[in-house]
């Protein structure tokens, strides 16, 4: 775990130099949003928010912050970094966490039903249905399901993540928020589902193959026991690692997600911050990004400690 | 070649190909087949699908014919994938191949920045990227690539591992021949095998993460593409939703296609048995 | 002794193979004896006891009969327990020891949780494993080799079936240990009546407890007969040249030669 910590240093470090790159920083964004300055303001604004000093000398202040956890000022927001992103946290997470939670049982499942007997029928169906939903780009089918279900239906709604003012609390916020949140979760666990179905399959198809299945057979054992505690439990190694290695990919998922149904959460403050130039904000979004990355790939190593038993094992021979 | 013909054996392979060959040729004959350019206004705005002969898929809010930007979006769409792809692929293999062959320190270093580059989400990088240099092809590729060479890095450098002991390798150093000689011709082609296969799935990440960027906004603003097609058609999503629907299947199709392909080709690849 | 199996004109074709893996083959085996299955590499050994157990691949071809005066044919586990020869793989890494022990004996023996739990410890107690309590909530990765195919043999043998059939159980092995676990086999076999199909490529190893053996060859029956007869005056040339082989060693006699 510690093994992070200069990787997350490195990330800090190469974010940090993308984005001084910016042909204009956040001053000029500002300025241009209220309509011009002239470059007095625009010193002494620079001057406050600490921008004009050297790339090294900003590059330590930002080092030295971080350390202190602050991540900086937003300055389309006017407000520190942190307290957006914190504000912003749950939201995607909620979103996250359900979808993958989802994706990753129904997956499986039907991972578990197309490999119990590869090259069947019901293998071929589930292979190709998986194949063209992986296909599927998340924000179209977002747009299609937000068409179907919200817009033709009308059975749930198509923005927000519960409704504004509605004065609502408890079980009843609850459910304002669950239904918001259906077309966004379904979408990215119909996306996911895909991933998923066919790791677990292909990880079947290869643990059939494997010697003690063939004894499991020569005990005379039930097909579903043989499914499901031999071949599906070793299948779901692989399964485990490849959700670590996806997390990445389902955080930047997100901004697409939250944009289409405006969901105020962490994905959409990062195109916020693209939009409004915030380098800040920007860089503590990445930055953050990282750290929840490395923690969840180190939950993923425990969860699959847990399932391994060979891992982490001294070998007690003879 | 023999690959070719294993290939288009698999149904895969073959359904595959036949669509990528076709998206490949309406991209080539893009001009051809709906000339002039299509961001111009063609007609009557929200013209309804079907409908009219002149405008088989409707035209949308501007009057843009809907048709017309599929067809010039394949352009974009396919050469945006296959430049992300290469570009990845390259750095990756560059890497993949220093770190492997090198060995101690640097080979600790740069898998840092591998992983690095690995925990942060392709797509925040892209858009850091896309947002601070401005958005135009080239930098779309860039951005995506930069996304991307993290796999093709780790595993050349795994197959590298494996192949540098070798008994033909250590015979090739016995011979005398030059350590990049001995990359090019010994490790390269046993390398590439695997690399390639995982290139399919990084032009079809690519494909979808550039109509991922369009849609927000922070593609090329001077061409058309899908993504940002079916960003325009979701401000008439109520009235008119075929115009955000067309594009997406293209889209579908078009990764449908490439999955297809490089299954078959997994299939054909092994089919020519392990020789090693 | 009454046959418990009659095999005739047995014969196993490959999926994709043009040649027959096996080909007339004519054999009985008898209730209660201890058959050992001899030939070298590609002689068709392993398809034999495959055949014998059902356990051959999908597609395979199989053509005459397996005759078995039961009436019936023979329940993997309840009626026929197989053995594999590498004891690493026939072990699932995930399970522990005590649940793939005791998994046959519950499916076909009714047992409950706690009861498969005591069995399985019987078991192992049995094929004499050292701490078997501890050994019943371990994992396989944590057992040497021979533990293992001890193991395995616990609980091919849990739901106590007629017939063990072992594919080469010591071939993987080290020497020493082989000689345990032909023991074991020995003993486990006369204390429960059962019948033993041993196949091996070791003659001497073979000719130590066997009643009967069976010489394979290139797929084919060569020779049949009595332990004693047939290594004393071999009818086949293969396998009189299978026994000079070993007679060439400077190794103590080898055979038991009867009434010598």
């Amino acid at each position: 775990m510690f093994g992070s910590i200069p990787v997350l240093l490195i990330v800090v470090v190469l974010t940090f130099l993308l984005l001084e790159a910016a042909a204009g920083d956040a001053v000029d964004a500002y300025l241009l949003s209220i309509g011009g300055g002239d470059a007095a303001i625009a010193r002494s604004l620079r001057v406050s928010y600490g921008l004009d000093q050297s790339m090294a000398a900003r590059l330590w202040l930002y080092l030295t912050s971080l350390a202190r956890l602050d991540l900086g000022w937003s300055v389309a927001f006017d407000r520190p970094v942190r307290d957006l992103i914190l504000e912003r946290l749950p939201n995607t997470l909620l979103l996250m966490g359900s979808a993958t939670a989802l994706s990753f049982a129904i997956g499986s499942a039907l991972g578990i039903v197309a490999g119990a007997k590869p090259g069947s029928g019901r293998d071929r169906v589930l292979s190709t249905l998986s194949l063209v939903l992986y296909a599927i780009p998340g924000f179209w089918l977002g747009l299609v399901l937000s068409i179907v279900f919200a817009v033709q239906l009308r059975w749930l709604p198509t923005s927000g993540i519960e409704t504004i003012a509605s004065g609502r609390t408890g079980l009843s916020r609850a459910a304002d928020i669950a239904a918001h949140l259906a077309l966004p979760v379904g979408t990215l666990t119909l996306v996911y589902m895909a991933l998923f179905l066919r790791v677990m399959r292909a990880g079947m198809a290869e643990v059939w193959g494997l010697d003690f299945v063939l004894f499991a057979r020569s005990k005379g054992l039930s097909r579903v026991r043989i499914v499901l505690r031999h071949v599906a439990r070793n299948a779901l190694l692989p399964l485990v690692t490849m959700l670590g290695l996806q997390s990445a990919a389902m955080l930047g998922g997100s901004v697409v997600i939250e944009s289409i149904f405006a969901i105020p959460g962490f994905g959409r403050l990062a195109q916020e911050a693209v939009s409004g130039r915030d380098t800040a904000l920007l860089t503590g979004i990445i930055v953050v990004s990282a750290v929840l990355v490395v923690l969840v790939n180190l939950a993923i190593d425990i969860a699959y400690a847990a399932l391994d038993p060979r891992v982490g094992a001294s070998e007690r021979g003879a | 070649m023999r690959l070719l013909r294993n290939l288009l054996r698999t149904p895969e392979g073959a359904t595959g190909l036949c669509l990528l060959v076709v998206l490949a040729l309406v991209a080539l004959l893009a001009p051809v087949l709906s000339p002039g350019d299509p961001l111009r206004i063609a007609g009557r705005a929200l013209t309804v699908p079907f409908t009219d002969p002149a405008f088989p898929l409707g035209t949308d809010r501007l009057g843009r014919d809907v048709l017309a930007g599929i067809v010039h979006g394949a352009r974009t769409s396919l050469l945006v994938g296959l430049a992300a792809a290469c570009a990845a692929l390259a750095i990756g293999l560059c890497i993949g191949l220093a770190a492997g062959f090198a060995g101690g320190l640097v080979d600790e270093a740069l898998m840092r920045v591998v992983d690095a580059f690995q925990i942060v989400p392709s797509f925040l990088l892209a858009l850091a990227f896309v947002s601070v240099i401005g958005a135009s092809v080239p930098v779309v590729v860039l951005a995506i690539a930069l996304g991307a060479w993290a796999d093709p890095a780790r595993l050349t450098r795994a197959e590298v591992l494996s192949v540098r002991e070798r008994d033909y390798v250590a015979s090739a150093r016995v011979a005398g021949m030059h350590p990049v000689e001995i990359a090019l011709r010994e490790i390269l082609p046993n390398v590439l095998p695997p690399v390639l296969a995982l290139s399919a799935i990084i032009v079809a990440a690519a494909i979808l993460t550039e109509a991922a960027l369009s849609f927000l906004g922070l593609g090329d603003p001077n061409i058309v593409t899908w993504g940002s097609m079916i960003a325009e058609g979701r401000n008439v999503l109520r009235s008119s939703p075929f115009l955000s629907i067309f594009p997406g299947i293209a889209l579908v199709a078009t990764v449908v296609g490439v999955y297809l392909l490089s299954e078959g080709l997994g299939k054909a690849l092994a089919h020519r048995g392990g020789a090693a | 002794m009454t046959a418990l199996c009659e095999i005739r004109q047995l014969a196993v074709t490959y999926r994709g193979q043009p040649a027959s893996a096996l080909r007339d083959i004519d054999l009985d085996i008898r209730t209660g004896e201890r058959l050992a299955i001899i030939g070298e590499s590609g002689s068709g050994k392993s398809t034999f006891a495959r055949a014998l157990a059902g356990l051959l691949p999908d597609g395979a071809r199989v053509a005459g009969s397996l005759c078995w005066m039961a009436g019936h044919a023979p329940r993997a586990g309840r009626d026929i327990g197989f053995v594999f020869q590498d004891p690493s793989a026939s072990l699932n890494p995930v399970l522990t020891i005590g649940e793939q022990v005791a998994e046959g004996a519950r499916r076909h023996l009714g047992l409950s949780r706690r009861q498969g739990q005591a069995h399985a410890l019987d078991m192992l107690a049995r094929v004499h494993i050292p701490d078997p309590e501890r050994t019943l909530h371990a994992f396989p990765h944590l057992l040497s080799g021979g533990q293992r195919q001890r193991v395995a043999i616990a609980a091919a043998l849990a739901a106590k079936p007629g017939l063990l059939i072992a594919d080469e159980p010591t071939s993987a092995l080290d020497m020493v240990v082989q000689a345990d676990i032909v023991a074991l086999l020995d003993e486990l076999v006369r204390d429960g009546g059962m019948t033993l199909v041993f196949v091996t490529h070791d003659i001497a190893l073979a000719s130590g407890f066997a009643d009967r053996v069976a010489i394979f060859h290139d797929g084919q029956l060569v020779e049949t007969g009595s332990t004693a007869e047939v290594l004393a005056a071999p009818q086949a040339a293969y396998t009189a040249a299978l026994i000079a082989s070993h007679r060439d060693l400077a190794t103590p006699p080898l055979i038991r030669e009867a009434g010598r």
